[in-house]
C-alpha cells in the first residue's frame, strides 16, 4: 500500500483498505399504499446525484404480513426512484396489496 | 464537508468521512436448520436491534454439491425490536438452510476499546471501528431472464432469472427482498426465490405462480465483511 488508510478487526482481519466501497444510506423512508394516486400508478422520491451506476434501491417488509402480501417495485433513474404499486413492463391489472414498505436507496459510490 | 475526516479509496469513491453513518454490522454468525424437519431455520439475534429500519440481513448458504436456496426470508420483530430472521431452503431437493449471516443497520455503536471513532458535526456516531462497515462488492439493477417452465403440478409457471458470479468466497446477498411474493399475474403473486447453483455455477433468482410475468425488477446487492 502506498496511500490511504486500513482498518483491522480485533481477530486480525483486515476490514476495509484503499480497495473498499462502503455503503451509505441516502434515503429511507416509509412508502405507504394509501400514497399510490391511482390503481396502476408510481410514488417518485427525489434523490439528488444517484444513478444506476453508483447506487441501488430496495423495498423491504416492516410489518407482519400473510403468504398472499405483494411487494412494491422499485425503478432508480438519475437523481430519483420511482416505486410502482404494479408490475411495470407486463399487461397485467394486478397492484401491490402491501401496506406498507420501507424504501432504502444505498450508494455504494 | 468543511472539517472533520474523509478516506477516499483508490477508485475515488469516499469510504469513510464524517458526514455519513454506512452500513455497520451489528451481528454475524451461522445459521442452521431449526424447524419443518430441516427445511427452515430460524436465528434470534444475541440481543435485540433497536433501530426503526429493520436491520438487513445478507446471507451466505454453505456452498455444497447441488443447490442452496434462500426464500421466505423474514426478519422477526418490530421497528425498534428486531429479535431474529427466518430463511427456508426450498424442498427435500435442495441443500437445508446452513450459512453464515450478517445483520446490518445504517448506524454504528460504541464497541472498540481502542481504535478510530468518528462522530459527525451534530456529535452523532458515524463510525466505531469496532463496529465493522460491511464492504460493497457488487449490486443488479435486475436479472436476466433465463427460461420458464410448466412444474409437474400442471398449473404452476416457474420463471428463472440469473446474474453471473463466481461464488467468491465470503460474498453474501441481500436477503430482505426474498420474502414477500412480487406482483403476478393473479391476485396470489408470485412466490419468489434464491437459488446458488454451485454445481452449475449459477446465481438465480425464481418466481412461480399459475400466471407469472417474465418482466423481474428485484434488486440484488452483495457484501461482504473483509477487505
Amino acid at each position: 500500500m502506498s496511500f490511504g488508510m486500513r482498518i483491522w478487526g480485533a481477530d486480525g482481519a483486515l476490514q476495509i483498505d484503499e480497495t473498499s466501497f462502503t455503503m451509505r444510506v441516502v434515503l429511507s423512508v416509509v412508502v405507504l399504499n394509501s400514497g399510490f394516486p391511482t390503481r396502476q400508478s408510481y410514488q417518485t422520491f427525489s434523490v439528488p446525484g444517484i444513478t444506476t451506476s453508483n447506487a441501488i434501491a430496495v423495498v423491504i417488509p416492516i410489518d407482519a404480513y400473510t403468504s398472499t402480501a405483494t411487494q412494491f417495485e422499485t425503478e432508480l433513474l438519475s437523481d430519483s426512484v420511482r416505486v410502482y404499486n404494479y408490475l411495470r413492463g407486463y399487461a397485467g391489472t394486478n397492484i401491490s396489496n402491501a401496506t406498507s414498505m420501507r424504501l432504502l436507496v444505498i450508494r455504494f459510490q | 464537508m468543511s472539517f472533520g475526516l474523509q478516506f477516499i479509496n483508490a477508485g475515488g469513491a469516499v469510504t469513510l468521512d464524517s458526514e455519513f453513518s454506512r452500513l455497520s454490522v451489528i451481528y454475524a454468525g451461522a445459521y442452521a436448520p431449526t424447524e419443518e424437519s430441516g427445511l427452515g431455520s430460524t436465528t434470534t439475534f444475541p440481543a435485540p436491534i433497536t433501530t426503526q429500519e429493520p436491520p438487513l440481513v445478507f446471507l451466505r448458504p454453505t456452498t455444497v454439491v447441488g443447490v442452496a436456496v434462500i426464500s421466505l426470508v423474514r426478519v422477526n420483530g418490530s421497528p425498534g425490536n428486531w429479535t431474529g430472521f427466518y430463511v427456508r431452503t426450498e424442498s427435500v431437493n435442495t441443500a437445508q438452510p446452513n450459512g453464515k449471516y450478517f445483520a446490518a443497520v445504517f448506524a454504528s455503536k460504541l464497541a472498540a476499546t481502542f481504535g478510530l471513532r468518528i462522530w459527525d458535526g451534530s456529535a452523532n456516531l458515524l463510525f466505531d471501528n469496532g463496529s465493522q462497515a460491511a464492504v460493497f462488492t457488487r449490486a443488479y439493477q435486475n436479472w436476466t431472464f433465463k427460461n420458464s417452465v410448466l412444474l409437474s403440478d400442471g398449473v404452476n409457471y416457474r420463471n428463472t432469472y440469473a446474474v453471473p458470479t463466481s461464488f467468491p468466497d465470503g460474498e453474501y446477498i441481500l436477503a430482505n427482498t426474498f420474502g414477500m411474493p412480487m406482483v403476478a399475474g393473479n391476485v396470489m403473486g408470485r412466490q419468489l426465490g434464491n437459488r446458488w447453483d454451485f454445481t452449475a455455477g449459477e446465481m438465480q433468482a425464481y418466481t412461480t405462480a399459475t400466471s407469472n410475468p417474465r418482466a423481474f425488477y428485484l434488486p440484488a446487492l452483495f457484501a461482504k465483511l473483509t477487505a
